[in-house]
């Protein structure tokens, strides 16, 4: 997947749990988990706008595209 | 108190899929054993599909292999159906497990579909067989090829693939909501 989560990277700078992010944006905290790590197919807009609202950040600060080729 | 409510439908879900999961192992039972029923015990059942295409008294009138295969091709509808009726009684199974939104359950019951249609698919076709193995070697004039189709058959061919169709939309139901939960 040439998607990458830096959801871990944005949590250290914020210092912020997953935990108290998922409570915050009413996410389980396995399915944070999975967003983390990336196993997921995709992300819903609601999801990210809540993601960046708590940590005050842009959609861009959290996903990256890596070309594989 | 909404946590009881929400859980109610479930639980009525789980208390049919178990009473008709034994419903269908008694159903297996049935068709597996109807046509020795049938022959053996005389008078206890009246039947009249296309599976019962010669007499209960022709029947029991050959004897050895003849018997046996008549018996044999008879029994082939009754198979198919059990067959049909056993993935059926696993879907409800799953369904009693509290996986009802499932492929696997799904599949079951399209099973049953195929099942069902191709039991009426073939039952003409061995009440065909049945009559031409249970007269073949009687003088001739006496032998007979008989064919039995019924209403009920346009019925039940109707039904499977009413239900195949049904579990083919399901299936794509299912797959969509796969998709939806690999969703954040």
């Amino acid at each position: 997947m040439p998607i990458i989560v830096r959801l871990d990277v944005m949590l250290a700078t914020r210092k912020m749990k997953s935990k108290d992010l998922a409570a915050r944006i009413g996410l389980s905290e396995q399915n944070l988990s999975l967003l983390k790590s990336g196993k997921v197919r995709g992300v819903r807009f609601e999801t990210l706008a809540a993601i960046c609202k708590e940590l005050d950040c842009q959609p861009g600060d959290l996903l990256e595209f890596e070309d594989e080729s | 108190m909404s946590t009881t409510r929400n859980h109610a439908p479930l639980k009525r879900v789980h208390t049919i899929s178990t009473l008709l999961y034994w419903v269908c192992a008694l159903a297996i039972v049935f068709e597996i054993s109807v046509v020795p029923l049938v022959l053996y015990a005389p008078g206890w059942v009246e039947v009249s599909t296309s599976q019962m295409t010669i007499s209960v008294a022709d029947v029991q009138a050959l004897s050895g292999w003849q018997k046996a295969a008549t018996i044999g091709v008879m029994m082939v509808p009754s198979l198919i159906i059990a067959y049909g009726i056993y993935r059926l009684r696993k879907m409800f199974g799953a369904f009693a497990a509290n996986s009802i939104f499932n492929i696997e359950a799904i599949g079951h019951l399209k099973a049953f579909g195929i099942a069902l249609l191709i039991q009426t698919l073939v039952s003409p076709l061995t009440g065909a067989a049945s009559s031409v193995l249970a007269t073949f070697n009687r003088p001739e004039g006496e032998r007979f090829i008989s064919i039995g189709l019924s209403n009920a058959d346009a019925h039940t061919l109707f039904l499977s693939g009413l239900i195949i169709v049904i579990a083919w939309v399901l299936g794509e139901a299912v797959r969509i909501d796969d998709e939806n939960r690999s969703f954040v």
